[in-house]
């Protein structure tokens, strides 16, 4: 696209790259970009790694400013092995280090008595950095046990978003679709393209038919054989949501699949963030409204 | 900017793919700009004598675009053969399946492949699936110290063998495309001094290029080191082999 800008006797002319150029020049994304699913502290269990330097949260800070990525919204990686106190004390000190670039959700750990999630779902409910919910099940079990059905049910009430791991069939998209009916006025996120497969994919797009508040996340594709076009085919530009899985994944990859894709940057620019702030629209927790670069 | 795709393939597939014919992949390599690409036929597992040379036939008229990659089963060629057949066809590569084709890529099963590709200083590109296990890699690998034996796709959750690997072997190579620990590939690069054992591959038409592009195109490496990914370190590869030995 070139624009034309009077300046005096001067027709200047101006050339604005679209996304797709930028990312050929390795600038960073000019677009709006929140990453919607994201784990940060270290993680080095079960093989997993990341370069030690790159777990500070000011490192990750440096590494959104260098790639283009707006706001981060974390459930921190304490989640995996069931701490979620501190998961959640390490997300709300993570969001008042860096206020306005990482947002959190609360996370939810079946395993911990009812009470205890309660507890925490109250206390961190009117704070504006947690924007919604994250749960592991496949990790931590079923998703229908006491504790999610709990947490769901609050989500509902709160029209917040829940982002939901899958991964492989487990949980099964059966159980995602039935939560996704039962709770109208929450948004799930279902991560991983469904579960990383296009055979997954695919059987998610078809319960999405189904289900307006149920949306695809788009992380840990590295083995999904449709293209980011393909998902955008499968489930409309309306339904795919950005997200990366930064630090437990190297965040350049999924992003790489959206700025290098063939979509136009009105379908880009809506993956990268304007879905996600869509669903944050009539949710009672948190918001991102500061929609001003860095 | 400089692309070699070191992983693409043409021909039929089991399910629906991208493309199968070189028009196809070459408007791949146009849409994502990429200069030129390392390709195998599928129909070469099928029957290498049959599709490797015309493989190479799509390559010698792909004005540069196409290099050939050819399968190589160890029951169908003896050594006389494949040396034969490297000096006839030149193919900037081979692909072995020892997975998928039932048999153990060593020196006891392999060793009449292994000492020509070893003496052509031939690349052998490996599917990680395909490739032998962190235990037998590191004696292929001394066995046969010409061979450059670049794996394909390692998946994540590997790199705890692929630092050690790249450290200790001089012709064991990656490709980065779904290299995603964070910053791993950087500190392959910039801390571990790997730079030159790193190349671009794409893997279509299973894969688009985008993700893998992301991975190095903002990598956060000298771009001299960007551009040994994504062709130099090929170019002194495929320089360094003798089809005339």
């Amino acid at each position: 696209m070139i624009y034309f800008i009077a300046t005096g006797n001067v027709l200047l002319e101006v050339y604005a790259m679209t996304i797709r150029e930028e990312a050929y020049m390795g600038r960073p994304v000019s677009a709006f970009v929140v990453d919607s699913h994201t784990h940060i502290s270290p993680y080095y269990m079960s093989g997993w790694y990341e370069t030690p330097k790159l777990t500070g949260n000011g490192a990750i800070v440096s590494m959104m400013d260098r790639l283009g990525i707006d706001r981060i919204v974390t459930a921190p990686h304490y989640l995996v092995l069931g701490m979620m106190e501190r998961a959640n004390i390490s997300a709300c000190e993570a969001a008042k280090m860096f206020p306005g670039r990482i947002y959190g959700y609360i996370s939810v750990c079946p395993g911990e008595d009812l009470g205890i999630i309660r507890n925490e779902l109250e206390r961190y409910k009117k704070d504006p950095s947690f924007l919604g919910l994250k749960f592991l099940p496949g990790y931590h079990g079923q998703i229908t046990q006491d504790g999610y059905s709990y947490a769901l049910d609050f989500a509902d009430e709160m029209r917040c978003p829940v982002l939901i791991h899958t991964w492989g069939g487990s949980p099964p998209l059966s159980d995602i679709g039935a939560i996704a009916a039962k709770r109208h006025r929450m948004k799930l996120l279902c991560a991983h393209q469904g579960g990383g497969s296009a055979a997954f994919s695919n059987k998610l797009a078809e319960i999405m038919k189904d289900h307006p508040n149920l949306y695809m996340e788009l992380c840990g594709s590295l083995n999904n054989t449709l293209s980011v076009e393909d998902l955008v085919s499968l489930v409309g530009g309306d339904r795919l949501i950005y997200g990366s899985d930064l630090i437990n994944l190297d965040p350049r990859y999924d992003l790489g699949r959206v700025i290098f894709s063939t979509l136009s940057d009105e379908t880009k620019k809506k993956v990268l963030a304007e879905n996600y702030l869509e669903i944050l629209k009539d949710s009672q927790m948190g918001k991102i409204s500061n929609l001003s670069r860095g | 900017m400089k692309m070699i795709d070191i992983n693409t393939m043409l021909g039929p597939w089991m399910f629906p793919v991208r493309y199968k014919v070189e028009n196809g992949l070459l408007s791949y390599l146009d849409t994502y700009h990429i200069t030129s690409a390392v390709t195998y036929h599928s129909g070469a597992k099928l029957d290498p004598f049959e599709f490797n040379p015309l493989m190479s036939r799509i390559a010698q008229d792909s004005g540069g675009r196409i290099s050939a990659c050819h399968v190589i089963d160890p029951i169908l060629y003896t050594s006389a053969a494949l040396k034969k057949n490297i000096g006839e066809y030149r193919p900037c590569a081979v692909r072995m399946f020892p997975k998928t084709g039932r048999f153990i890529l060593d020196r006891f099963y392999c060793s009449h492949i292994l000492s020509v590709l070893d003496e052509a200083r031939m690349p052998l590109l490996l599917e990680s699936e395909e490739a032998p296990d962190h235990q037998v890699l590191p004696v292929l690998a001394a066995q046969y110290p010409d061979i450059p034996i670049v794996i394909l796709r390692p998946p994540f959750n590997n790199s705890r063998f692929i630092k050690p690997l790249l450290a200790k072997l001089d012709n064991v190579y990656f490709d980065v495309s779904i290299m995603i620990n964070t910053g791993f590939l950087d500190e392959l690069v910039n801390e571990a001094g790997a730079g030159k054992k790193l190349l671009f591959g794409s893997a279509l038409p299973h894969h688009v290029p985008s993700g893998s592009l992301g991975m190095i195109l903002y990598a956060d490496i000298s771009d001299d080191a960007r551009n040994d990914i994504l062709h130099s370190n090929w170019e002194r590869l495929t320089g360094g082999i003798r089809y005339d030995y």
